[in-house]
């Protein structure tokens, strides 16, 4: 029997046996999105460690209802009608995967539809319920959530039925207190980035980088992401001849597809490169001077978190969690959303001064290295799984400091 | 300042008997005092809880015998008790009865990894209902070490189960004559020039005696000067006495029965012999461990968390020839004898002693009185004893 040490609020147990997570998430991969990817990856490590992890989420076209990823379980339940009829075949169907997959926990990551349905399991079946809010402001899931029919009576109930919300930035923890959560069911798990895959490039390393995309000498910045309305990529375009007009030599990589990119590519502009979507976005990073994100809305950018880590100094809206990682000056810019003046003159600023450009990059990996580590997410998570999850299996345990407990065969140390 | 009745089985010579005495002892100064109820006439081990100040009430009776209950409430009731810790099978099941009718909250200790197989209709009745109150009216279940809570995990499902592991208290030296005294009166008038190995345990199938005998057999005759003691009574006194003569091992291997002076046997002996099949944390590893002996055991439940190269050797069970060759590799270095032992007293004096032993005890009565965690079923049962 494989038997871990885990540690639940201060106090070591002996755990016999793990939960099983159910993931609820609208949409999974295949598919860019920060949100997903973060699951993903959250999910392997999770499974990494002896939990059985099942992500249910929504059929789409040439996907398997059922499938094996990387130590993941994913289930695809149909969805079908249009738009509110569908949220309802989506709640439905996916509460009845629920009862067949029986899960400890349930992890809903979004507010609307998946925390309902975690919401209708929790009364069906009696399973904890954790949700995970992604975005904030208006476009955020509360900010949605308040449009909607029925809206305020939904984050109601959300208030009373959810056992313990996810903040994954600063202000969306203010939101959720702002709308009556308790500060014991608030906590707080910045997303992870895997730091040492994203490790400081080394000069070598940002050459071949370079090479291997095929970009010449001159300053390279980078744009990493889904092309939607709310990354205001058209905003960038437009002062993007401004720059170039003062370095030439410039490129702008755009890398990522979405609803945006046809109406994206008819505007000309010199030195501007669409690369579609990539399934490694690291050459990229590893190859550019600046990271660019114009949105006007975000929750905890992933890839923002990327590009610090990797060494490029970035350029950001204030927007959502932007604030938690970057202090303005230090390891990156923060600008006023949808204002291009501050976006140009920002790009200027970085492009001109080499030495801020190098001061950013070991600032900000470092920070990133201490705060927004995967490993650390997946702490804080597994911890408030166990303590949610039902005691069954779980021993206290504090064996004396110099027992060797944990090196016995079939023991695993946490 | 509660009054914690513990609750037992019987008071034969064992494991959690010793554990008694040394919480008798361990308790003297803190604020909990404590009593001893045996359900079983055995008691052999009254005298030495009583010696510590502790009172023994011995009710003689059968085991299953389920009516007894109302006369173990109306003995809580008479003496104040604030909280009931059971021992052993048969305790589990009246103990928590008899607490959740007398609205008292339950600790219930697991001693062993595993129980005896049920080979009688009666026996699985006692099991089922066992496993009954541990997982449904127990407010808290102590495994004895982390082994043991593993290997019942799933036996206690979701009960609160919380590891104490046993503890011992260190033995006073013996001085030289005193020391050749208990030697003479183990060995009798043969030749005393050789090394002692003892062993110590109930007579059963499971403590593994036959395979030490048979060890013992092929050892023996490389060295023969080496000396066996078994201590201990049991079902199998007759069966291991005859595997003795079979082996003509006459004068060389000692089964004296049941002694309620073990540790100064331990202390006359020089090499400590755990050959069982299944072990907990056994409490009589830990005792000749205190008195200094290096270890000889079996690689079963917690022993492989208190011996290692440092502190004997260790052997794969129900292995008699694996158990012969360390029998006499620890036979041929005399001089380890002393630093092994040193290094397993440290340890159990280290890890093992009562004092932090009795005060996560203490802790643990402490935090189910203050109901922070709250039993199970206790509103069900305030009606019932308002009628008793």
């Amino acid at each position: 029997m494989s038997v871990h040490q885990a540690r639940i609020q201060g106090k070591t147990f002996l755990m016999t046996a793990l939960p099983r997570v159910a993931m609820l998430i609208n949409q999974f991969l295949p598919g860019i999105g920060g949100a997903e990817r973060q699951v993903a990856m959250l999910g392997a490590l999770l499974a990494d460690r002896g939990v059985d992890v099942h992500v249910v989420t929504r059929w789409r076209d040439g996907c398997p209802a059922l499938e094996r990823m990387g130590g993941l379980t994913v289930h695809r339940v149909p969805a079908r009608g249009t738009k509110g009829l569908a949220a309802v075949s989506f709640t439905a169907h996916a509460a009845a995967a629920l009862g067949r997959i029986r899960p400890d926990i349930i992890h809903a990551h979004d507010l609307l539809s998946c925390g309902t349905t975690a919401m209708l399991a929790r009364l069906l079946y009696g399973t904890p319920v954790v949700v995970t809010a992604h975005r904030s402001g208006s476009i955020g899931d509360i900010g949605r959530l308040h449009d909607k029919p029925f809206g305020d009576t939904r984050i109601a109930l959300l208030r009373r039925n959810v056992d313990a919300f996810i903040a994954i930035s600063r202000d969306i923890n203010a939101e959720l207190a702002a709308h009556g959560v308790p500060e014991d069911r608030r906590v707080s798990i910045p997303n992870g980035i895997d730091t040492r895959r994203f490790s400081l490039a080394t000069p070598q390393q940002r050459a071949e980088a370079r090479t291997a995309i095929g970009v010449q000498g001159g300053p390279v910045a980078l744009f990493a992401g889904r092309l939607a309305v709310e990354k205001r990529l058209d905003l960038l375009l437009s002062v993007w001849p401004d720059v170039r007009r003062s370095h030439p030599t410039a490129t702008l990589l755009i890398v990522g597809d979405g609803e945006m990119e046809a109406e994206l590519r008819r505007i000309e502009s010199p030195g501007v490169e669409f690369r579609g979507r990539t399934d490694d976005v690291l050459p990229y990073l590893r190859a550019s001077d600046v990271f660019v994100l114009p949105s006007i809305a975000e929750g905890l950018s992933v890839a923002l978190l990327e590009a610090q880590s990797t060494g490029a100094a970035v350029l950001a809206t204030d927007v959502g969690g932007a604030r938690d990682i970057i202090d303005d000056g230090v390891d990156g810019l923060l600008i006023e959303p949808g204002n291009p003046d501050q976006l140009r003159d920002g790009l200027l600023r970085l492009f001109a001064d080499d030495a801020l450009r190098a001061r950013m990059r070991r600032a900000a990996s470092a920070r990133v290295a201490r705060r927004n580590d995967m490993e650390g997410a997946l702490e804080k998570l597994l911890e408030l799984y166990l303590r949610l999850a039902p005691r069954h299996g779980r021993i206290r345990y504090a064996p004396h400091p110099s027992a060797r407990v944990a090196d016995r065969p079939g023991w695993r140390r946490r | 300042m509660a009054h914690i009745v513990h609750i037992i089985d019987r008071l034969n010579i064992g494991g959690a008997q010793s554990l008694l005495v040394t919480l008798a002892q361990a308790l003297r100064g803190r604020p909990h005092s404590m009593a001893v109820v045996s359900l079983h006439h055995d008691d052999t081990m009254a005298g030495a809880i009583r010696a510590c100040g502790v009172p023994v009430t011995v009710l003689p009776g059968k085991l299953r015998d389920v009516g007894r209950i109302a006369e173990v409430c109306r003995l809580l009731q008479e003496t104040n008790a604030d909280l009931i810790h059971t021992h052993l099978g048969f305790a589990h099941v009246t103990g928590t009865l008899c607490g959740r009718l007398m609205g008292l909250p339950v600790v219930a200790s697991l001693h062993s990894m595993q129980e005896h197989p049920a080979e009688r209709f009666r026996d699985l009745v006692h099991y089922r209902l066992q496993r009954w109150v541990l997982r449904t009216l127990c407010d808290r279940i102590i495994a004895v070490g982390p082994h043991v809570a593993v290997a019942r995990a799933g036996y206690v499902g979701r009960a609160r189960m919380e590891v104490i592991e046993n503890a011992v208290i260190p033995p006073p030296p013996l001085s030289a004559g005193r020391r050749a005294a208990v030697r003479h009166s183990l060995l009798g008038s043969e030749r005393d020039d050789g090394p002692l190995f003892i062993a110590v345990g109930r007579l059963s199938a499971e403590k593994g005696f036959a395979d030490l005998i048979d060890a013992f057999a092929i050892f023996g005759r490389s060295d023969p000067r080496a000396a066996l003691a078994i201590v201990g009574g049991g079902e199998l006194m007759g069966a291991l006495r005859a595997q003795v003569a079979g082996h003509g091992l006459d004068g060389r291997v000692f089964l004296p029965g049941a002694r309620t002076d073990v540790p100064e046997l331990l202390a006359a002996s020089d090499v400590f012999v755990m050959p069982s099949h299944w072990e907990g944390m056994p409490v009589a590893v830990l005792e000749a461990m205190a008195a200094g002996l290096p270890v000889v055991a079996t690689r079963v439940g917690d022993l492989p968390n208190l011996v290692s190269d440092r502190t004997g050797l260790l052997v794969e069970p129900q292995d008699p020839a694996a158990l012969a060759g360390a029998l006499s590799s620890i036979a041929g270095t005399p001089d380890r004898w002393a630093p092994l032992g040193r290094a397993g007293k440290r340890l159990v004096d280290e890890r093992y002693s009562p004092d932090v032993w009795a005060s996560r005890l203490c802790r643990l009565y402490d935090e189910v009185l203050d109901g922070r965690w709250p039993g199970t079923g206790r509103r069900h049962w305030s009606a019932i004893r308002s009628i008793l």
